[in-house]
């Protein structure tokens, strides 16, 4: 499963004037999905009080570690 | 490293961070001697770097077997798609295999590229990723 997402492309001459834009598909596999999920996790989480963090969210936070590390 | 005579129709990078207001000016150079870029092959000229995305110019480069380097220049500092390391082709330094070259550094003011390139640069060694200029090929020759 994968998903698919799209970039800009910009065409130039050679004399550096823009003479076209469009937008190509790339795939984003679903190793690279997790991943971006775990680094938005950890982005959410490290910014939680670390006195008020509970065990799930604990958890989750080691869970996204672990994922990124692979 | 061209593997054969071809001809390549577009030189592309992919802008990661935008530089406002900025450009990148892309070529290609014969290599020269002692693996150190030479003679300029194409000046491909320049490239907007205020917005992100694949940025490509139209070229038509007929290019012989053998190796060429891909440069860029620009007037700031635009972070572009790098590729990972694969080929230590430069060299390893010293006796301990640990350190390595993959490619050449140079100051340059920001305009048309030097025929031949300029001299005195310096070897960028042990980086994991290089900057990820591409060419297309048109037509094999």
């Amino acid at each position: 499963m994968t998903e698919t997402r799209y970039k800009t492309i910009e065409t130039y001459d050679n004399g550096g004037n823009l003479i076209a834009t469009g937008q190509i598909p790339y795939e984003i596999s679903d190793e690279e999905l997790e991943k971006e999920a775990a680094e938005r996790m950890i982005t959410e989480l490290s910014i939680v009080d670390e006195y008020s963090f509970t065990i799930p969210q604990v958890v989750r936070f080691l869970k996204a570690l672990t994922r990124l590390r692979r | 490293m061209a593997a054969r005579s071809l001809t390549v129709d577009r030189i592309a990078v992919e802008i990661k961070t935008a530089a406002v207001d900025k450009s990148a000016r892309l070529g290609i150079y014969r290599n020269g001697t002692n693996m150190y870029p030479g003679a300029l092959v194409l000046d491909c000229g320049t490239i907007n770097c205020g917005t992100t995305g694949v940025k490509e110019i139209v070229i038509d480069q007929q290019l012989s077997k053998g190796l060429y380097w891909l440069v860029i220049v620009s007037d700031g500092a635009p972070q572009i798609e790098q590729a990972l390391v694969v080929s230590k082709f430069l060299g390893v330094i010293g006796n301990n295999y640990s350190s390595y070259y993959v490619g050449w550094d140079v100051s340059q003011a920001y305009g048309a590229l030097p025929d031949p390139f300029t001299i005195g640069g310096s070897l960028v060694q042990n980086v994991t990723r290089v900057p990820y200029i591409v060419l297309r090929p048109g037509s094999l020759d």
